[in-house]
């Protein structure tokens, strides 16, 4: 049963390294942690719901959903925690999130419902049988997407004009407005990009785990940031990376300790890393 | 009509006033050095035209319309670039990434790439390492990256702060020859040098700075004569060398 | 910065103590004021509006007929979140108010037992409908559980286990808390008494969506069946993921798992479970009946049994007060611990002399998509 876990592990490091990567662009260009990413995934698996419920059964579309609702709320949380707080202490930035993170919570749960809503199964028959480890379909897609995704990303970041502009934001924006780059523009593009990628991992995650609700994201966005800073929060192969070892490691451990431990190794991991090797496995040093 | 035209520029850091009434004029073709100690000013008066720093009155006109506290993104739209102190190239591009992001404003491709193609004849160290890391080159390498990226949105001025500043000396000489060649192809360019020295030989004009003012102006071989200069910023208490 | 703030959250509460001293102060003789603590938003929310709803649908029928005492009740309502914090903040805020009598709630074991020394220390009832906790009730004599405890149920689930189904091998699977330590721990006793094996136990905790690894671990042990002392919404989801994984094996469960919403979220995941309960909404009984059909006219859904027992504290509550005569704390409490035989919709109810309800429990069985009782 190694083998079982470790597939279900791959599977749920997917999620964890999309999430990761969200920080990670987050944080690279604003040097800050986004409080609120767990509710922007929560939203993006609400808006899924509601597409396969309300409007077409189309996997893509929810997805799509998904995304796009991430943009716009990570484009007004850009918007009103950051542009509208330059200047001010990076705190301030901050617990503003942490305000979104309560007030999308509270609105989600009064708009929709506190009770667990329940999201139909897609592909969830057995793909393969290895070694009586079942892979389902929904896993291979979940994995497929996720790469598909990480592809995309970097293929943005490495071969368009924008991608470079993120990356040279990133790396010194000050230098990169005196090229022409607009700061502002090219920050809340990344914001709202990141928003939208942990929308779409909601969906994904209200696929698979059959559920939606209020309090969804906050687990996921620990367990993501975690992943993020166990990789190397600087860097996007890293996020990828310490997403997947998280899934892994997670899901192994249950194999080997009781299930109650499995959070207590994640946040193990958060608090080993953050003391000993503060940038991560692939990280490279920064200035904080 | 000058090409760029600064009056009276007045600069406040919190109380600290930076500039004190700057004003400067800059030809088509100008080679023009601005020296001066540290903390005159300098940089400070680069800064802001090339609009990173916010000045509190004056004008600045480049030809004829004016560029006066536009954002540093819209000034180098209009066609001054700025080659910042300190290089400060992007240390996790490569060296072709950074000549990319210098040329961001030009949505032509084949005009990026003939600008490219420029830069690595101009500096043909670069084609080497055009797949380097920009953080790995050398200082001297760092430098001629830092100036080709200027190039690279095809200015019609050029600003260079410090570009010996932490370079070895071989490469000094190298590096100014470089900026020669590009005035040589037309780009107008004002230089801060430490080096003032170097910096009155290669330019044609110079322009002397002191605590937010500029004190003296001059064609670069008249400044060089000057007995005043000479002790201040030559380095010369006797006869030329 | 500090000192302002200090000096602001000392002016509030001033300001506040000051309220409730002027309330405290002048106590309205026609009216008997009673609390409600109950997680109205949050993951326990269909709980806590199933008790608000019930709790007012019966105090607006007391007071139609004419009130206890010639007093009408009147209730105050507070939002524990779920939140064993939250629940011991709002246990202050009614003790310090006089004019209440009693409090009803709250709904998990862990939140009421949080509460619980604050009600103690104070002297006022807390009546709460569901907590289940062994050591709940037993914990103040000012703590009643119309519940019952895991004492009485979990015997019925062992004994439907062990002498109806067969099951030799289980794997026991709980949520983390006061409430599924209790749970799992008392059905293990049971089933063990009887001969039942327990191959594996695993647990996670509130909040958790992906029980993969869990489940793929008991696999391993080959049980003949799976115990869930979980809530509806964590059992839906676990036996969906226990579908896909595709391991069929019967699946029993707590009495927390008997709620519409486990089927709506399960869907045929969840056919074939097995739970108990002490409250039917498809009881024939007339009085069960009407009381099911005025509360889904009012609010649109079918009670669950929270519900039930929410509407069971109200009534034998004032019945307490009848008994005693009077409002005041002490005396009120006497009559409730002296409750015998009192009809509730959830059965009956006498207090042992931990303030356990005594409670008879039916298995159930989700049989297309339907819950039904087991003969």
């Amino acid at each position: 049963m190694f083998l079982q876990q470790l597939i279900n592990g791959i599977a749920q490091g997917s999620l964890f390294a999309l999430i990761a990567i969200s920080f990670s662009l987050v944080w690279g260009l604003l040097r800050m942690v986004n409080f609120a990413m767990g509710e922007l995934y929560m939203l993006g698996a609400y808006a899924g719901w509601l597409v396969v419920m309300h409007v077409t059964p189309n996997l893509g579309v929810a997805l799509f959903a998904g995304f796009m609702v991430g943009w716009i709320v990570g484009w007004l949380i850009e918007k009103v925690a950051f542009k509208a707080m330059r200047g001010v202490p990076h705190i301030a930035s901050l617990v503003c999130t942490i305000g979104f993170s309560f007030f999308l919570k509270e609105t989600a749960s009064t708009l929709f419902g506190a009770e667990t809503k329940s999201m139909p199964s897609y592909y969830s028959q057995t793909a393969f049988t290895i070694a009586e480890a079942n892979i389902s379909w929904l896993q291979v897609l979940m994995v497929a997407v996720a790469i598909i995704m990480m592809v995309l990303l970097q293929l943005l970041f490495y071969r368009t004009k924008v991608g470079l502009a993120v990356r040279a934001v990133a790396l010194d924006y000050r230098t990169a407005s005196l090229m022409g780059m607009k700061v502002d523009r090219v920050t809340s593009l990344a914001f709202s990009l990141s928003g939208a990628l942990v929308g779409f991992v909601g969906v994904l995650a209200a696929i698979y785990y059959n559920a939606v609700n209020a309090g969804m994201g906050f687990v996921p966005a620990i367990k993501g940031f975690t992943a993020a800073v166990f990789g190397g929060i600087t860097s996007i192969p890293g996020a990828i990376l310490g997403g997947y070892l998280l899934g892994a490691i997670e899901n192994l451990s249950v194999k080997f300790m009781s299930s109650g431990y499995r959070d207590f190794v994640s946040f193990l991991i958060l608090i080993i890393f953050l003391l000993f090797r503060p940038n991560g496995i692939l990280g490279k040093k920064t200035k904080l | 009509m000058a090409l760029l035209d600064v009056k009276d520029l007045v600069v406040h850091y919190g109380k600290i006033n930076a500039l004190k009434g700057v004003s400067l004029r800059l030809e088509q073709g100008d080679f023009v050095a601005l020296i001066g100690a540290n903390g005159a000013g300098k940089t400070t008066l680069l800064c802001a035209i090339s609009g990173v720093v916010h000045a509190t009155s004056g004008t600045v006109s480049f030809r004829g319309k004016s560029i006066f506290n536009h954002a540093s993104e819209a000034i180098v739209r209009s066609g001054i670039s700025h080659v910042p102190e300190g290089r400060k190239i992007f240390s996790e591009l490569s060296v072709e990434e950074n000549l990319y992001a210098g040329a961001y404003i030009i949505s032509d491709k084949a005009r990026v790439k003939d600008l490219l193609e420029r830069s690595y004849q101009l500096f043909p160290r670069l084609a080497e390492r055009r797949k380097k890391e920009g953080g790995t080159l050398s200082g001297g390498e760092q430098q001629m990256l830092a100036i080709a990226r200027g190039l690279m949105s095809d200015p019609d001025i050029l600003f260079l702060d410090e570009p010996s500043l932490g370079i070895a000396p071989i490469l000094v000489d190298k590096i100014f020859e470089f900026i020669v060649q590009i005035n040589a192809m037309g780009k107008t360019i004002l230089m801060i040098e430490q080096n003032a020295n170097l910096a009155l030989q290669v330019a044609r004009y110079g322009y002397v700075m002191e605590t937010g003012k500029i004190t003296h102006e001059a064609a670069c071989a008249e400044l060089r004569e000057d007995d005043a200069i000479r002790r201040a910023y030559l380095g010369v208490t006797g006869a030329t060398t | 910065m500090k000192k302002k703030l200090i000096s602001l959250i000392s002016t509030v509460l001033l300001v506040s103590s000051g309220f409730a001293a002027w309330a405290a102060g002048t106590p309205n003789s026609s009216i008997i004021h009673i609390a409600l603590t109950a997680p109205i938003t949050g993951d326990y929310a269909e709980y806590g509006n199933n008790f608000k709803h019930s709790v007012e649908m019966a105090i607006d029928e007391i007071n139609a007929n004419g009130g206890v005492l010639n007093k009408k009740f009147e209730l105050s309502v507070g939002d524990s979140k779920g939140d064993p914090k939250e629940s011991a903040m709002l246990a202050q805020k009614w003790t310090s108010d006089s004019t209440i009598v009693a409090q009803i709630g709250d709904f998990t074991s862990t939140c009421c037992m949080a509460a619980q020394p604050i009600y103690n220390r104070a002297g006022m009832i807390q009546l709460s409908p569901t907590a289940s906790h062994t050591k709940f009730a037993s914990g103040s004599k000012w703590s009643f559980s119309v519940y019952g405890s895991q004492y009485w149920e979990q015997p019925v689930m062992a004994a439907l286990a062990v002498d109806k189904l067969k099951f030799k091998n289980m794997a026991l699977l709980y949520i983390n808390n006061d409430w599924g330590v209790d749970t799992q721990k008392s059905f293990k006793e049971n089933f063990e008494k009887r001969g039942g094996k327990i191959v594996a136990t695993e647990s996670y905790f509130q909040g958790e969506t992906d029980f993969n690894a869990v489940l793929t671990k008991l696999k391993e042990f080959k049980p003949d069946a799976l115990f869930l002392a979980t809530m509806y919404n964590d059992g839906a989801l676990i036996s969906k993921q226990r579908e896909k994984m595709s391991w069929n094996l019967p699946v029993i469960g707590a009495s927390a798992l008997y709620s519409p919403q486990l089927i709506q979220l399960g869907g045929t995941a969840v056919n074939g479970i097995y739970s108990n309960v002490s409250f039917f909404a498809k009881d024939p009984d007339p009085r069960i009946q009407a009381y099911v059909s005025t509360f889904e006219k009012k609010f649109g859904n079918t009670p669950n049994f929270a519900a039930a027992l929410a509407y069971d504290c109200v009534y034998i509550l004032a019945d307490a007060i009848k008994r005693a005569g009077s409002v005041d704390r002490n005396a009120v409490r006497d009559a409730l611990a002296s409750s015998k035989d009192f009809k509730g919709l959830a059965g009956s109810i006498t207090f042992t002399a931990e303030r356990n309800a005594i409670k008879t429990y039916k298995p159930v069985q989700v049989i297309n998509g339907e819950f039904q009782l087991v003969e």
